[in-house]
């Protein structure tokens, strides 16, 4: 095939792609310019992103118990932590008590 | 002091927390709240059939807006440890604590592979 029948051919299968596009509605762009539609295409990512952590309004404990005071709930882990404070003190393995004057400095 | 870092104020995950979770977190929000001006900003400034002098000024109030509206500056951290290494996708746990997890029967679903 020669070259200019090689065009003609191309000719006719762009205008064939623009009257498909008017009636499809879709983009024609012959040259291939860049029009950053890649960037609108792509999706949101915002929620994603900003969820991946746990929801900070999600409620605790402490909320909990304001919400009814009028129950007495355990907080197992708070338990667990008190019961082997208490156990380590019996076995004198305790915080050390508080020196009297706030102000004394520690030895070197 | 403490203005710089975090300009704006954002509420802190609920559950295991220490300050790169927390950075991390700030600039995840702020992403999302950006989001939307910023895909506009990169539109305009990577379309070559709008005039060369919006295209510009575009690009640059891209470059002039703050890190911590980049999407690039996210990092997946693990939601119980804090580790940014060898983290789960869709646990979101690193390596460690997914499998102390999934040994104690906290991960439905999840069984220890014997053949």
């Amino acid at each position: 095939m020669s070259s200019a029948a090689k065009q003609i051919l191309k000719n006719k299968f762009q205008a064939l792609s623009k009257i498909r596009s008017e009636i499809f509605g879709t983009n024609f762009n012959p040259e291939g310019k860049r029009t950053g539609a890649k960037i609108l295409r792509q999706r949101l990512v915002g929620p994603t992103v900003s969820n991946y952590y746990n929801d900070p309004n999600l409620i605790q404990f402490r909320h909990l118990k304001a919400i009814y005071p009028q129950f007495d709930f355990v907080n197992e882990e708070e338990e667990y932590r008190l019961t082997m404070v208490a156990a380590r003190k019996r076995r004198g393995k305790g915080a050390p008590a508080k020196t009297k004057g706030g102000d004394k400095k520690k030895k070197k | 002091m403490g203005n710089f870092r975090f300009p704006i104020k954002v509420k802190n995950p609920v559950g295991f927390l220490n300050t790169r979770i927390i950075r991390d977190n700030f600039k995840r929000q702020q992403v999302a709240d950006h989001e939307v001006t910023v895909t506009a900003l990169k539109f305009i400034s990577r379309n070559t059939l709008l005039p060369a002098r919006v295209r510009l000024e575009a690009q640059l109030q891209l470059a002039t807006m703050p890190n911590y509206t980049r999407e690039a500056q996210i990092k997946n951290r693990c939601v119980e440890s804090g580790n940014s290494h060898s983290v789960n996708r869709a646990f979101r746990l690193c390596r460690q604590q997914f499998r102390e997890r999934a040994r104690g029967g906290d991960l439905p679903g999840v069984k220890k592979g014997v053949w």
